[in-house]
């Protein structure tokens, strides 16, 4: 981690992969589900990532590390327990774009028109089937505003679509 | 066995990673946050001290009560500074010397004279200008240390932003000591002191909001 935190990627890289499995190990014990299991592990190390400068090299790393793990799981069974409706409507969107078989074939076409956040958002989670938080990091934006953009992008495209 | 999208994610964030700025160790930051707010305060009441200082630093008691209000400051600032950084705890010696320099600071707020034969309409008037003025000392203190929190990494952001409001009012309940010369009981714990919980509560209100926000941002901090 010292070496991260001086940029070496190298370095970075190889600790990320081998926190990976001591991550998924404490969060499957956390939280059972095999599917917030693998959300909450890259939640982690996004988290990780994003505190590494408050990381001090002379003290023990496992400490640091899951303490943001255990933080990251706590954070989502509070969210599961208080998830709001306007999740809803991106599940709808995937389920609604997976059996919409007449609108596939003009689909490309159709993103042209949408604004170029929208149409990144709905690319990459739909076309390329990436995680939530997983595109929020590519796109460079929150999860919560990434899923406004995608259900955007899929009201334009139906409206599209149905004319 | 790792799935595409934490295979991709790793790969992302190994592309990002750019070299960083490691934090202070807590303690460093909390005594440069004690220095620095305590050098602004005390520039902005150096021509507001109360005219009977000179006689007071000659008395122990008063110079105590002074020496455990700073003491109690820097080891609350020391706990909030600990709060930015994931996994540090406070030990149990910084707990018990914490919790011992409330309760001196607690117990010399006690040991003035109390004044029940004071009108009730003079005692709120002069009393809300005192409260005034400690909040408005407040902010300086408390607006640096939320500023160093953020950036950190806190965990729990409203015990973090709770700790930030404790600190900054002690703070400035110091400098309301060199600066009003009411030395009552009841004014002392009703305008000075006893306001340290709402403040804590508004901040820790303000730290959930705030201070968390670094666990729902995409980008890392370069350099």
């Amino acid at each position: 981690m010292h070496l991260a935190q001086q940029g070496d990627r190298d370095a970075y890289r190889s600790l990320l992969e081998d926190v990976e499995p001591v991550l998924r190990a404490v969060l499957r014990r956390r939280l059972g589900d095999a599917t917030d299991v693998a959300d909450v592990l890259q939640e982690t190390l996004l988290r990780v990532h994003q505190a590494r400068h408050t990381y001090d090299p002379s003290r023990p790393f496992e400490p640091w590390l899951l303490a943001i793990a255990r933080n990251a799981a706590a954070d989502h069974l509070r969210r599961r327990l208080t998830r709001g409706t306007w999740e809803v409507p991106i599940d709808a969107t995937a389920e609604h774009a997976a059996s919409d078989d007449s609108g596939s074939a003009a689909l490309e076409p159709l993103l042209d028109t949408l604004p170029p956040a929208q149409r990144e958002a709905f690319e990459l989670v739909q076309l390329e089937g990436l995680s939530v938080r997983l595109a929020a990091a590519r796109a460079g934006t929150t999860p919560g505003a990434l899923k406004v953009r995608a259900h955007r992008a899929y009201r334009a495209l139906r409206r599209l679509l149905g004319q | 066995m790792r799935d595409r999208e934490t295979s991709r994610l790793i790969e992302h964030l190994a592309a990002e990673a750019r070299p960083v700025s490691p934090l202070w160790p807590p303690a460093l930051r909390a005594l440069a946050w004690v220095i620095a707010a305590a050098t602004l305060l005390g520039l902005l009441t150096t021509s507001h001290l109360r005219p009977d200082l000179a006689v007071h630093l000659r008395r122990w008691r008063y110079l105590l009560e002074l020496g455990s209000i700073v003491g109690l400051t820097t080891a609350v600032a020391h706990l909030a500074a600990l709060a930015a950084v994931p996994g540090r705890e406070a030990s149990r010696a910084v707990a018990a010397v914490t919790i011992l320099a409330a309760a001196v600071v607690a117990g010399f707020a006690f040991l003035h004279p109390m004044d029940l034969a004071q009108s009730l309409a003079g005692f709120t008037r002069v009393g809300l200008d005192c409260l005034r003025h400690t909040m408005l000392l407040a902010l300086v203190p408390t607006a640096l240390m939320l500023l160093a929190i953020r950036r950190g990494a806190p965990l729990a952001p409203a015990t973090a932003g709770a700790l930030a409001g404790v600190a900054g009012w002690l703070l400035a309940y110091l400098f309301v000591r060199l600066t009003c010369p009411l030395d009552e009981t009841l004014h002392i714990w009703l305008w000075h002191l006893g306001p340290i919980g709402p403040a804590a509560a508004i901040m820790a209100a303000l730290g959930a909001f705030w201070l968390g926000r670094w666990r729902r941002e995409g980008d890392p901090r370069p350099r």
